[in-house]
């Protein structure tokens, strides 16, 4: 747990900087960007850019705008999306996809403690 | 959280259900680029009028034959009106070769000036400038990046700074956001060899914006991490050093210019700045 006092907490969050319409935030990438940041007004941030395994693909959920719900319950994730053309794309995530989110229910693995 | 997804079905038009079977990264990750920076806001009811800022980075990793240093300015919203940008590199080894470059997202007529590829007979200097001085709009990226071939000579050693000063007078600032980071990339062939990445970088960044009661300093602010991180890519485990201090400066001393260690920073805290503290950051993967 981080220190009362001392510690800098860098939360996962959403990159303003995404263009979150953009189409190519639906396709599998091999390189995404996960950001982080104080909780306002803070400055500090940290962005890190992982580059997956030649084999591997990842969606980070954060960055499609189209999606309005995430559930996470039991080892199950549902999505809604706002159109049925959006859906239409999810489903054809390949196999093996890895997803990345920071929807409330999740397990967030990826916050980043930093402490005295 | 982060799953793997195992497959995908229909529960409803616009309902997509996936099947969880793991929720780590562990072997998933191959590469981590790791960049740290400032958000700079602007208060309600001023007008963003300057904007400027310095970051000076410090990398090193003894088994790294090539490393990747790059500062780059993104600009999120709203647009600005003119940036300037200028960027100098210098490595300790006196045989490596450079390469620095300069980049813009910005319009076709904003190409940026002063691109330009440097090999250096003495390889301890190079630099770069980029600037633009019509609209930029927002999400506009400059971008400086240096490449160190170190094969030649084994140096480990290559710092970066870059300023760069942006100006918009006549845009409300409400949601002015500039951010400037520096990053630092491991190649797998280091990272696979466990070797210690030693980083240092510092920014500080002056905002001087103008209000109903005419211009006015709103902030001047730093942030000085330095890290230590081993190369593993799972989980990274990394140590930063920072500072509450108003103003702080930093002067990049190598120890060796023919061998691979350098020596960490000189540090001049002002006066009334708390004392340096060491934190620790574990990024977590599990």
């Amino acid at each position: 747990m981080p220190v009362v006092g001392g510690d800098l907490v860098l939360l996962p969050s959403r990159d303003l900087s995404v263009n979150r319409k953009s189409q190519q935030n639906m396709l599998p990438a091999r390189t995404v960007t996960l950001f982080y940041a104080e909780r306002r007004p803070g400055t500090y941030t940290m962005m890190i850019q992982a580059k997956l395994a030649s084999e591997e693909r990842a969606i980070l959920l954060e960055n499609i705008d189209a999606i309005d719900t995430i559930n996470c319950s039991g080892s199950r994730i549902t999505v809604g999306f706002s159109d049925e053309a959006s859906a239409i794309v999810a489903r054809s995530w390949p196999l093996g996809t890895v997803l990345l989110t920071l929807a409330d229910g999740c397990k967030s693995g990826l916050l980043i403690f930093i402490s005295i | 959280m982060n799953s793997r997804l195992l497959r995908a079905r229909a529960a409803a038009p616009r309902i997509v259900e996936f099947l969880v079977v793991r929720t780590n990264l562990q072997q998933v990750v191959e590469e981590l680029d790791v960049s740290y920076g400032q958000l700079i806001r602007n208060p309600d009811g001023g007008s963003l009028t300057s904007y400027t800022t310095t970051i000076t980075s410090y990398f090193t990793n003894p088994s790294a034959r090539t490393m990747t240093s790059s500062v780059f300015v993104s600009t999120i919203t709203p647009s600005l009106t003119s940036m300037t940008y200028t960027s100098t590199l210098a490595s300790a080894s006196s045989s490596s070769g450079f390469m620095v470059s300069s980049s813009s997202t910005a319009s076709s007529d904003l190409v940026p000036t002063g691109s330009s590829l440097v090999t250096s007979a003495t390889g301890q200097t190079a630099s770069t400038s980029t600037s633009a001085s019509a609209d930029l709009s927002p999400q506009s990226l400059l971008t400086s990046a240096a490449v160190l071939d170190t094969a030649s000579s084994g140096s480990s050693f290559v710092a970066s700074s870059a300023s760069f000063t942006a100006s918009n007078p006549a845009v409300s600032s409400e949601s002015s956001l500039v951010e400037s980071s520096a990053s630092l990339t491991i190649p797998e062939s280091a990272s696979s060899t466990s070797s210690i990445v030693e980083s240092f970088m510092s920014s500080s960044a002056l905002v001087v914006a103008s209000s109903d009661s005419g211009p006015e300093i709103l902030s001047a602010s730093t942030a000085a991490p330095s890290s230590a991180f081993s190369g593993e890519s799972s989980p990274v485990v990394a140590s930063l050093t920072t500072s509450d201090s108003a103003s702080i400066e930093s002067t990049l001393a190598p120890s060796s210019t023919d061998g691979d260690v350098v020596s960490m920073t000189t540090w001049s805290l002002d006066p009334s700045a708390q004392a340096v503290r060491e934190i620790r950051k574990k990024l977590s993967t599990t």
